[in-house]
């Protein structure tokens, strides 16, 4: 869970990552093979972003 | 030789190469749930190995920390460049189902060609550096050959 803006900005560094590492992926396998591979990776840029939502929907009296 | 957990009960940033005698030794000692999810790795490690096509085995997470009673195993598999999907046996395909490997090694199983580019599989090992609470943490490299 999101705790504080310097944390947002890592969660929102390793979503670029990922993002990168599922474009690269799908450079070098084929059709089936990108879907199989990149479904965690999905899945996980997914939660990420779940977690970001919920930090950005808080006050600022909620978070601090 | 692996160093000792840090104070978070993590291992201290890095990779760490170590073979299989050593992880299980290390890891799946301790808590019944520690060795029963060791017993899960046995019969993963054995699929891989029987694919003939592994190059890289990588595992962070809970099971590689001091945790008593791990939740699950994640890892990344680097395969040949001429590992084909198509073609694997119908024993180790559950491998390569993110699905069926979740229900039946309770294992996160990422893969990949070892084609990739060097930079961003650093950079992919990398992420998983962070824990959930964003603190640095080591990663093992499992020499299973």
């Amino acid at each position: 869970m999101i705790q504080n803006d310097e944390q947002l900005l890592k969660a929102q560094q390793s979503i670029i990552n990922l993002q990168k590492v599922l474009l690269e992926l799908r450079k070098v396998h084929s059709k089936q093979e990108y879907r199989a591979i990149s479904e965690p990776i999905l899945l996980e840029i997914q939660q990420r972003e779940q977690d970001i939502l919920e930090y950005l929907s808080k006050t600022k009296a909620e978070v601090s | 030789m692996l160093p000792e957990f840090n104070i978070d009960g993590n291992l201290p940033e890095g990779i760490y190469t170590i073979g299989a005698e050593e992880f299980f030794n290390s890891f799946s000692t301790g808590s019944g749930r520690r060795k029963w999810l060791g017993r899960q790795l046995h019969e993963l490690f054995r699929l891989v190995k029987l694919t003939g096509k592994v190059e890289r085995v990588f595992v962070w997470g809970s099971f590689i920390s001091a945790k008593e009673s791990p939740n699950d195993v994640d890892l990344l598999l680097l395969m040949n460049v001429d590992f084909q999907l198509e073609e694997v046996s119908e024993e180790c395909k559950c491998l390569f189902n993110y699905g069926e490997a979740r229900v039946r090694f309770n294992a996160d199983i990422f893969w990949a060609k070892s084609s990739i580019d060097n930079e961003i599989l650093k950079l992919w090992l990398d992420t998983y550096q962070n824990t959930k609470d964003f603190k640095r943490r080591g990663i093992v490299e499992v020499k299973l050959l």
